[in-house]
């Protein structure tokens, strides 16, 4: 039994297959992550509800490559709004349960990753996007719900985000678009225009795996 | 204010009277190649000379649907939502030719201050050509502009959602030089070609194109600004007539299932009325001037197909045995290399560089290929060897052109020569447009298994490039 997972994507990858790749990245190191990609055999589809963007994975000894599309051997499917995969109460639906219903439990686990609290996200953050073009030295942020604060880089910061626990985490997790989270009203924030784009385009590099 | 006499009549004002414009159109190219300005009374007009008008600098930093490029940034930009300037170059000032009180400027986006971006299209042309001037080089270029014509009005093409639309002609075969088909064509052809001669914009010939439906139109060699600016005004003018007609014409790169649009480019340098790539000489007649300026647009045409094929939909154009290129090689006479060259006499000789498609920006197109000839020059590039095959079904082992728009953003972020001479940050901001404009595909509802235009694709191309 292996105890390495490399995660291949396919050639020139989409988005949804970088944004994936990425997430599974993210688990590589961990033992109940090596342990679920060993015992899975196999290749099954995240597909959309809401648009094209699919993608197939296959799990062999060492490996889960992932590509775009329904693959023909797909053995169960996950339809997905993808938007709202980071909810934790949202599930959901499969086809193909009842044909591979072991397959399908084992795909599930594979797909369930700890949460880890904002803080820690907000490190790994910005050791990816500090030193990028254009980025402000220091950001300060505040959960609204926990009254919680951090700085990252130095203080007094220049741009301040603040948000609820969950959208924090999932932001600076690499799960979203900062600017987006902004127009949707989930994170406030105070920055300069050239600030808020620069961050928002580091979000979007994080989002899609850049290294 | 702008001062002393004009094109012939004692001031501006006086211009502005015989010709009896009392609007004018200001016009500017964004890097997407979307045409941006604003109608303006006459007096606006005169009184914001010569700095020109302002407008929000988003406009020269958005995609083609409008939105702001807010993941990326370029020191052009306020640190707040800011202004910039449409500055007229008023020599470009013309009438209109149907509308009678209508002028139409072409403009380049500048600082509010009048200091000039570089990020502007027509103004790194500028410079571009100044810097071959700088060499002792004047430049000759031409465009032809393919792009396919519709016995649809433009809301009837929306309305079908652009599927079983009528294409012009005789033949629904894909045809070419076809006369049958062309004689179709002429009623909205004669109507383009006068406006054409009204603006003093010289053209050589039309022509049935291959794709069924499709036309090309062959405008007189000229220096590259005019060219450029030529192109950009006659895309307009046939845009116009097709709605005046209620018809509808597309310059989007493959709207269909069959052949595509590109936009070929012929250029050759001068040196005073002495032609400079042509030696009596020399092996095949090229000069060494000729074959290092061709080193360079060789060597840099990976990372040049981001701007030679900007679009999502430009990348369905690049397939073997489609037309376009695949590969970056050269050759005599050879239309399936992405360098035809030409040089049996002097004044015949020129480079046709036959990659790019027919949504590209003009202005940037011309400035990457002069990018890529000076790099030849400045660094004495050595040319590869001609390619005298066939440049498609060619074996895995033949380097390729980039086929994506994320592959081509890669290949542009890794050519040095490109950055040094466009710009480091502008190569770089341009690079991650590319990379937007791949993630609204992607996120928009674009299908990325589609192998033929989605809607999507439609929606965002049809009418504006």
């Amino acid at each position: 039994m292996t105890r390495e997972i490399a995660i291949t994507l396919e050639d020139d990858a989409v988005p949804i297959v970088r944004i994936i790749g990425k997430l599974l990245r993210r688990q590589r190191n961990s033992p109940a992550f090596i342990d679920a990609a060993n015992a899975l055999r196999g290749t099954f589809t995240l597909a959309s509800t809401t648009d094209p963007q699919h993608l197939s994975i296959t799990s062999t000894p060492g490996e889960l490559y992932i590509e775009r599309g329904r693959a023909q051997a797909a053995m169960i499917t996950l339809n997905i709004d993808f938007d709202r995969m980071s909810d934790p109460d949202y599930k959901p639906s499969v086809e193909g349960f009842l044909r591979h219903p072991v397959f399908a439990l084992k795909v599930a686990r594979l797909m369930s990753f700890p949460e880890r609290d904002w803080q820690t996200e907000a490190h790994e953050f910005w050791q990816f996007a500090s030193t990028r073009e254009g980025m402000p030295p220091g950001i300060t942020i505040r959960a609204t719900d926990t009254n919680q604060t951090l700085t990252l880089g130095h203080a007094p910061a220049s741009v301040e985000l603040e948000g609820k626990s969950g959208y924090l985490g999932n932001l600076l997790s690499g799960g979203a678009v900062l600017l987006q989270e902004v127009i949707k009203g989930h994170i406030q924030i105070k920055a300069e225009m050239r600030e808020l784009v620069v961050l928002t385009g580091a979000t979007v590099a994080y989002l899609l795996g850049e290294e | 204010m702008i001062t002393g006499p004009y094109k012939g009549e004692k001031s501006l004002e006086a211009w502005l009277d015989r010709h009896h414009v009392d609007i004018i159109r200001t016009h500017a190219t964004t890097p997407d190649g979307a045409g941006v300005g604003k109608y303006c009374n006459r007096p606006k007009f005169i009184k914001t000379l010569p700095e020109g008008h302002g407008l929000a600098d988003v406009a020269l930093a958005m995609d083609l649907a409008g939105s702001p490029h807010l993941s990326a940034w370029h020191s052009f930009r306020s640190t707040v939502l800011g202004d910039i300037a449409l500055r007229p170059d008023i020599e470009t000032l013309i009438s209109d030719g149907t509308d009678p009180n209508l002028g139409h400027v072409i403009c380049d986006f500048t600082q509010i201050d009048g200091s000039p971006i570089d990020l502007c299209p027509r103004t790194k042309l500028k410079r571009l050509i100044g810097e071959v001037a700088a060499l002792g080089y004047d430049i000759t270029a031409t465009f032809e502009l393919e792009f396919f014509l519709f016995d649809n009005s433009f809301a009837d093409v929306r309305r079908k959602q652009y599927k079983n639309l009528n294409p012009v002609g005789a033949s629904q075969l894909e045809t070419i030089y076809l006369l049958r088909n062309a004689y179709h064509s002429k009623p909205f052809m004669d109507e383009v070609t006068q406006r054409l001669d009204w603006y003093g914009i010289a053209w050589e010939g039309w022509n049935d194109e291959n794709g069924t439906g499709q036309l090309e139109l062959n405008l007189t060699p000229t220096d590259p600004l005019t060219m450029t600016d030529n192109v950009i005004r006659a895309k307009q003018v046939i845009y116009e007539v097709a709605v005046d007609l209620d018809m509808a014409a597309t310059f989007m790169a493959h709207p269909g299932h069959g052949y595509s649009s590109g936009m070929h480019i012929h250029h050759s340098l001068t040196s005073g009325d002495k032609p400079v790539f042509y030696d009596e000489s020399a092996p095949g007649h090229r000069s060494e001037l000729m074959k290092q300026w061709m080193a360079g647009i060789v060597k840099t045409m990976p990372g040049a197909v981001s701007y030679l094929c900007p679009t999502i939909n430009a990348f369905r154009r690049i397939r073997d045995f489609a037309a376009p290129p695949v590969t970056a090689t050269w050759g005599n006479e050879n239309k399936s290399a992405a360098l035809r060259t030409v040089s049996h006499s002097p004044g015949a000789t020129r480079i046709e560089h036959r990659l790019g498609g027919a949504d590209m920006n003009p202005y940037l197109a011309m400035a990457v290929i002069l990018a890529g000839g000076l790099a030849g020059v400045r660094h004495k590039l050595e040319l590869e060897d001609e390619f005298t095959g066939v440049g498609w079904g060619l074996p895995a082992s033949f380097p390729r052109l980039p086929n994506t728009i994320t592959r081509a953003a890669d290949a542009l972020d890794q050519d040095p020569y490109l950055k040094e001479i466009l710009g480091e940050e502008d190569v770089n901001y341009w690079a991650g447009t590319r990379r937007i404009e791949w993630l609204a595909f992607h996120t928009e509802g674009g299908d990325p298994m589609s192998r033929t235009a989605t809607p999507w694709e439609y929606e965002r191309y049809f009418e504006v490039v």
